[in-house]
């Protein structure tokens, strides 16, 4: 079921896109080192002809890159002969590229994307799209139908999801010992709050919205319905450590079996991101587990 | 004998000192107990990690006293022969490539990566006499190549990105009593067999020599109490990450509070059991507010303060010569300038190769005549800023080693590229977007603080080199705690400075290059300039002061010289030991003596390896470049062990 939403929502946007009044001749040649700003020009129907680490933003991120897209290297260190080479018209950047590898700018005019975590993280993706959407000379039009869109699909979301209990979106490391939580200033905490869900989470986080912690923190959280984020090539490690584990098995939400699984997310992605995470949590707070 | 037994004196001030550390460490914990009322978090998370604290503290401070008295060093630690790194590499490896591996047993598959490595170094050293300065550059060598092995699988399995921190930092956190018991029945194995060898470990520190003629086999006993020392730090490095500074620290501090140049080995190990459980504890209070801090990495925040302050206090061990460095020993002949034409002539082809030579449009070949601005623009920077810094940091390594005498100071022994690497990580993340140029400036500044507090603090001391080396490590481990806590808040930017801790050389431009390779090149004329004073001062104090060598100004001057040349080279690769440390072994192994023609030949090694790891790098990933800093280690590791073995013997 799940699937088939996504999949729908997927061609859905792919098709409004496709709709906007861009012919291929027309395009910017845009090259995307931050993965926020790629996943905004998908959105946009404007897939970047080269972006950074590929491979990996196959496996993580909600949507694939078409297969032509050039791979030009990790974001903290691009591989500028081989961008050089691709005459990028613009290339968009988070700050911390620009601060290691200030010669990008030599090769064509450096579009800086601001964080996504922090205060108003919900906001600030919607912000990213628009800023994408100005620097690929797109109307403002485009990316106000696609912003609409996401919002229609998070307000049928809203209106749909389990609301019962507070949620802890977590993601135990592989010793069984610890975990990172995702607070305040997070991704999935302006996910969480954008559905009507409230995080479990109240306590400390640092810039980025994560805190990690031992689980004797977890303790306290007696209400709560554990999200727990698995990360595919690590499953393996994590389930036989925390089946080992003492005290997780006394955490009161597992010993009361209350947690679910989501697949891994990328937590500085944007507006496909926090979408794409609003439907994974919906559907799996949904499921007969989450509830006593 | 009669005399390490009147070396004893003054029991009672020790045992005070040792029971108020004591004191301190319980306080702290009880006010953990006495804030938590739930009864699983206390009896499955804050009992077992009073546990772990104490069992680790006491493997890593005996197994350090061990490896500081069988090679005379106080620089020398547990993971000294290769277990650390081999740990972390076996894991990592067995995660990637092996998953069933790692879950059927991933402490077997530590203590296998542990064992495999102390099986390459005891075979590179073996010999009559299984040398210790050919052991320890061995089991150097060894940590440095897997960490650059480990660095590589990371980099490209980002979903270990993470862990990278986690397993180097080190964290006690415990929920279960699983680890704990483990440990302490392996502890227990391990301290039985060192406790029944202390006599002879007492016999071993008059010398190998001195050992030998009172009838012991020294090989045999040396192999005994270093795997078994080993294999301490192999089970806790299993169960909790490294965790640095408490096998250096602790039997520093024994030391200290017991007044003796040699404590017993249990005295070291309390010590070190109370140090971690004091210092942990101390994270978890942190934790509350910060999040969990791995102890592993902040341990430095307590034990750099305290190395410098012991190294201030202690007149009276500081006479005690580290091993004689190796440069004393005879060896091939030196066919000096032809080498060195030979290694010039080197280092421009591969200079050349890679300039030209590389990925095109089309695939590997030449640059032709239209690609050329682009070879030039891409290639000439990064080139020359890898061979400038190869250059400086292998200059620096060889000024520092013969100033103070001791194979294993390298460059960031002088906490110099700790300071750089802290002042870069804290501009990051205080003012990110202050871009262009800024890079430079800033770590240029930090290592200049660095230095300045080094040469501070060792102002009174006149430079003595045992006491250089522990502040220079003390405020290397302090640099590198804050820039730990500094990335526990780091998030997507503590990943971009990874990227730089892993030595980018792609961003640099061509004006930093060209400074890296003009400071080298003013760095090697004042060498050259003050290389018989140095050349006088490594045969040691009194001969050279007999010659009217002015020690203190000498070292002064060096020890400046080092600093900026570290700093220069720093900047462009980030922090690297590998080259500082081990060319100037190299240069020694094909025969070069004196400072001068070693310090032509080390830099122009340093350089070389630099230039061809560098070119390596971008030549066969397609667009993922692996930075020169972690391709020197492989490239030039096996081919140094391999010289080491041949030339062993002459050490």
């Amino acid at each position: 079921m799940t699937l088939d939403r996504r999949h729908f929502l997927a061609c859905g946007l792919a098709a409004f896109a496709s709709c906007a009044p861009l012919r291929a001749q027309e395009r910017k040649r845009i090259a995307a080192v931050d993965w926020a700003a790629a996943e905004s020009l998908q959105a946009l129907g404007l897939p970047p002809m080269a972006v950074s680490d590929t491979r990996y933003f196959n496996l993580r991120m909600p949507r694939a890159l078409p297969a032509q897209t050039q791979d030009i290297g990790p974001f903290w260190e691009i591989n500028l002969e081989l961008l050089d080479r691709l005459r990028p018209e613009v290339i968009f950047v988070g700050a911390p590229s620009l601060f290691m590898t200030p010669r990008l700018a030599e090769i064509a005019p450096v579009e800086t994307v601001a964080e996504v975590t922090g205060e108003h993280s919900y906001e600030r993706a919607a912000a990213i799209l628009r800023q994408c959407a100005h620097a690929a000379a797109v109307a403002d039009s485009a990316a106000d139908a696609v912003l609409a869109d996401i919002e229609r699909r998070m307000a049928q979301l809203a209106a749909r999801v389990n609301r019962d209990r507070p949620v802890c979106v977590l993601l135990p490391d592989q010793g069984g010992r610890r975990a990172m939580i995702y607070g305040r200033n997070s991704v999935p905490d302006a996910v969480l709050t954008r559905l009507g869900l409230t995080n479990a989470w109240q306590g400390p986080t640092n810039a980025s919205g994560f805190f990690q912690t031992g689980l004797d923190a977890l303790m306290a959280l007696e209400d709560a319905v554990f999200v727990q984020i698995e990360i595919p090539t690590l499953s393996l490690q994590t389930e036989k450590a925390l089946s080992e584990s003492a005290l997780w098995h006394r955490l009161p939400p597992v010993r009361k079996k209350r947690v679910v699984r989501i697949g891994q997310f990328y937590p500085f992605g944007g507006c496909l991101t926090t979408l794409h995470l609003a439907e994974t949590l919906t559907a799996a707070l949904a499921k007969p587990g989450s509830t006593p | 004998m009669t005399t390490v037994l009147a070396a004893a004196p003054r029991p009672l001030a020790g045992t005070v000192w040792t029971i108020l550390l004591g004191l301190a460490a319980t306080i702290l914990s009880l006010q953990g107990l006495a804030g938590r009322p739930d009864p699983a978090v206390l009896f499955y998370s804050l009992l077992p990690r009073i546990v772990a604290a104490l069992v680790a503290g006491f493997a890593l401070g005996l197994s350090g006293a061990v490896f500081q008295r069988a090679f005379s060093n106080p620089l020398a630690e547990p993971g000294l022969l290769g277990i650390s790194g081999g740990v972390m590499l076996a894991l990592a490896a067995s995660l990637i490539f092996a998953p069933a591996l790692w879950t059927h047993g991933y402490q077997l598959v530590a203590l296998g990566g542990a064992g495999l490595a102390l099986a390459v170094v005891l075979a590179v050293a073996w010999g009559p006499r299984l040398s210790s300065p050919v052991l320890v550059l061995a089991g150097v060598m060894a940590n440095l190549y897997c960490a650059a092995a480990y660095a590589v699988l990371v980099l490209f399995n980002h979903d270990f990105l993470v862990n990278l921190l986690a397993w180097q930092a080190g964290s006690l956190q415990q929920s279960g009593w699983a680890p704990s018991l483990r440990l302490i029945a392996e502890v227990t194995a391990a301290t039985a067999i060192l406790l029944l060898l202390e006599r002879p470990l007492r016999l071993l520190s008059l010398g190998d020599g001195g050992a030998a003629s009172l009838g012991l086999s020294v090989r045999r006993i040396k192999l005994m109490l270093l795997v078994a020392a080993s294999v301490l730090a192999a089970v806790v490095t299993a169960e909790f990450g490294q965790i640095g500074f408490i096998g250096l620290a602790a039997p520093a501090l024994a030391r200290s509070l017991w007044r003796q140049a040699q404590p017993g080995l249990l005295r070291a190990a309390i010590t070190g059991a109370l140090l971690l459980l004091f210092t942990d504890q101390l994270m978890r209070l942190l934790s509350l507010v910060a999040g969990d801090l791995p102890v592993g990495a902040a341990a430095g925040l307590l034990t750099g303060p305290l190395l410098i302050v012991l190294a201030r206090r202690n007149r009276s061990q500081s006479e005690a010569a580290p091993t004689p460095s190796p440069s004393l020993s005879p060896g091939r002949q030196a066919r000096g300038p032809v080498l060195i034409a030979a290694l010039a002539l080197a280092l421009i082809a591969v200079f050349l190769f890679g300039l030209f030579y590389g990925r095109g449009p089309e695939g590997f070949g030449f640059a032709t005549a239209a690609d050329l601005d682009i070879a030039l623009k891409w290639r000439l920077p990064p080139l020359l800023g890898a061979s400038g810094a190869g250059f400086c940091l292998a200059l620096a390594g060889l000024i520092l080693q013969r100033l103070l005498r001791n194979p294993l100071a390298s460059p960031d022994v002088l906490g110099v590229s700790h300071g750089a690497g802290f002042a870069m990580a804290l501009a990051f993340l205080v003012l990110p977007d202050s871009g262009l140029g800024a890079k430079l400036v800033i770590t240029t500044f930090g290592a200049g603080a660095a230095l300045l507090l080094v040469a501070g603090f060792g102002r009174r001391l006149q430079f003595e080199p045992t006491r250089m080396l522990l502040i220079g490590t003390g405020l290397g481990s302090t640099a590198n705690a804050l820039l730990v806590l500094a990335l526990a808040s780091g998030g997507q930017r503590g990943a971009a400075l990874l990227g730089w801790f892993s030595g980018i050389t792609g961003g640099i431009d061509l004006a930093s290059a060209l400074a890296a390779c003009t400071v080298g090149g003013l760095c090697l004329t004042a060498t050259l300039f003050y290389a018989r004073p140095i050349d006088l001062i490594a045969l040691g104090n009194p001969a050279a002061s007999s010659l009217g060598v002015p020690i203190g100004r000498t070292r002064l001057a060096g020890l400046g010289l080092a600093a900026l040349a570290t700093a220069a080279g720093t900047v462009v690769v980030g922090p690297m030991s590998f080259i500082g440390l081990m060319v100037p072994h190299f240069t020694l192994l094909l025969g070069f003596r004196k400072t001068a023609s070693a310090a032509i030949a080390g830099g122009l090694i340093g350089a070389l390896m630099m230039a061809a790891s560098e070119w390596l790098g971008r030549g066969p990933a397609r667009a993922w470049a692996p930075s020169p800093r972690l391709l020197a280690a492989p490239l030039g590791g096996p081919w140094f062990l391999w010289q080491l073995r041949r030339g062993g013997r002459e050490f």
